[in-house]
């Protein structure tokens, strides 16, 4: 009677150790050896318990927009699928946001990064040490170059412009956000005539506001323009702060990124704003974003680096 | 439609093996969500969790012929490889950095951007069960399948004895699996009384 049950507490190990791990030769023939005796010590039922157990220790969530289409980007790859561009715009997400309408489809997901832990400098194929130096608060010109509004043109490049902010649901324009701004379905639209757009996903930047943030950016380099979109930066007050964003150029002087606008989130978390450099961003290297003043400034003292998108 | 439904609706992953590619988008429609609120609940950064998500679509596209129901659900299925996938990647990080402390996943971001999804009937289930173990046999518990440590590693951080650790996680699991079916008997006969 007590073999039995020890028999039973031991095949009752070996299912979970079988439903989340490879067994051994040994645990396997020890297995088979036991699974006639106590029959009603299936394997479903403990791998569904185990699987009930973690998915109640990790509830589903959501997939973000960007993730599902690298993902079905991914597969398409693996299955050797071919699709168009229509294809990836016409999958339907099922993200709430996405599926209102308000935000973006992203174009094909050519170059899905792969190395995410190394951090954003260290995934940032151009200019990464240039870069260190422009973020590395010792080796920059802001101690020389005071903050100044996006109504001064900076040393390097002329006045930037203001993005346009196409807000959440909730969200309400802010300082330094055009009004005219398109729609998020002409912006959409737009997104669909760019057939070989560049698509990146954000990532935290080292600030604590973005430790949650996710989205993504589309940059379409002949039209020269993008659009970006946050899931998850927390609610700024336009009056204390904003968001301001920036763009890499490799051929520019890593020290002054290209101004990418002014935007504000609301308490809903999510923005897509639409980026429209005045000056020509020839080669992208990165998009970050920052926390500054109201209005932004010309040079960031970047005490507070919030996302970054590297290419 | 919710999870549970679509669950039981039909089998995807038999046309996934064949390449169908309907098949493979409504399997990440259907699976999705449940890969990355485990990604995100065992990675220790939404980056990382990212990149884990692409990985697990890719072994479950790989595994997909191996799919047995008379095993177990489609669901499962895809959530034990899920697991073993961020498990596998949380131990490589732990070595990588030798230092378990710094690679703790973040837990804060689980419930930082999207929400939550409702849980399935047996999550809920588990859930409940799970909650009358006492604290330290839970904590166990999620060190083994959260976690991902070993028995072995359990009985040392714990400073209980190894035969301990395993007859915690045991029973826990043994409790979780009387209560499904438990209950799912209950609402069995519930459905057919009516």
């Amino acid at each position: 009677m007590i073999a039995a049950e020890t028999d039973r507490a031991r095949l009752f190990e070996l299912r979970i150790a079988a439903a989340v791990s490879r067994l051994t030769d040994a645990e396997r023939a020890e297995l088979q050896h036991l699974e006639p005796l106590h029959p009603d010590i299936d394997a479903a039922s403990v791998a569904a318990s185990v699987a009930a157990l973690l998915e109640a220790e990790a509830p589903p969530v959501e997939l973000p927009d960007h993730l599902r289409t690298a993902i079905v980007d991914a597969a398409d790859r693996y299955f050797g699928h071919e699709r168009s561009t229509d294809d990836v715009l016409n999958f339907v997400p099922r993200d709430a946001t996405v599926e209102s309408g308000e935000v973006h489809h992203v174009s094909v997901a050519r170059g899905w990064r792969r190395h995410a832990v190394a951090g954003w400098l260290a995934a940032a194929a151009v200019g990464a040490l240039a870069l260190t130096l422009w973020w590395t608060r010792g080796d920059r010109p802001a101690a020389d170059i005071p903050l100044a509004t996006n109504d001064q043109p900076s040393p390097a490049q002329p006045a930037p412009p203001r993005a346009d902010a196409e807000p959440g649901p909730a969200a309400r324009p802010g300082a330094g956000v055009e009004t005219d701004a398109p729609s998020i379905e002409e912006a959409a639209r737009n997104l669909r005539a760019q057939r070989f757009n560049l698509v990146r996903a954000w990532r935290a930047g080292t600030d604590p506001a973005g430790r949650a943030v996710t989205g993504d950016v589309v940059w379409d380099g002949n039209g020269q323009q993008g659009f970006a979109r946050f899931i998850g930066l927390p609610q700024n007050d336009p009056t204390r702060e904003q968001y301001q964003l920036w763009i890499f150029d490799a051929s520019r002087d890593e020290r002054f990124p290209v101004d990418g606008g002014v935007f504000n989130v609301d308490k809903d978390g999510t923005v897509v704003v639409k980026i429209d450099p005045k000056v020509r961003v020839n080669s992208p290297t990165m998009f970050a974003v920052t926390v500054e003043q109201p209005g932004g400034v010309v040079v960031s003292d970047r005490s507070r680096l919030v996302a970054t998108a590297p290419i | 439609m919710n999870e549970a439904v679509e669950d039981s609706a039909e089998l995807l992953l038999p046309a996934v093996a064949r390449g169908d590619r309907l098949a493979v988008q409504r399997c990440i429609s259907r699976f999705g969500p449940l890969v990355w609120g485990i990604a995100r609940r065992l990675s220790p950064s939404t980056a990382d969790a990212e990149d884990a998500v692409q990985e697990v679509f890719t072994d479950v596209w790989r595994s997909a012929s191996r799919f047995d129901p008379t095993r177990g659900s489609e669901r499962v299925f895809v959530a034990l490889i899920a697991r073993r996938r961020l498990i596998d990647r949380l131990r490589s990080m732990r070595a990588r950095l030798a230092t378990e402390t710094a690679m703790e996943p973040q837990h804060e971001n689980v419930a930082a951007d999207a929400p939550a999804q409702e849980l399935i009937a047996d999550a809920k289930i588990a859930r409940i069960a799970f909650g009358t173990l006492p604290t330290e046999h839970q904590r166990i518990i999620s060190l083994s399948l959260i976690e991902g440590f070993s028995h072995s590693e359990i009985a040392t951080r714990t400073g209980l004895p190894l035969g301990t650790v395993k007859t915690v996680i045991r029973r826990g699991i043994f409790k979780v699996r009387v209560a499904l079916r438990t209950v799912g008997r209950s609402t069995r006969s519930a459905e057919s009384a009516t």
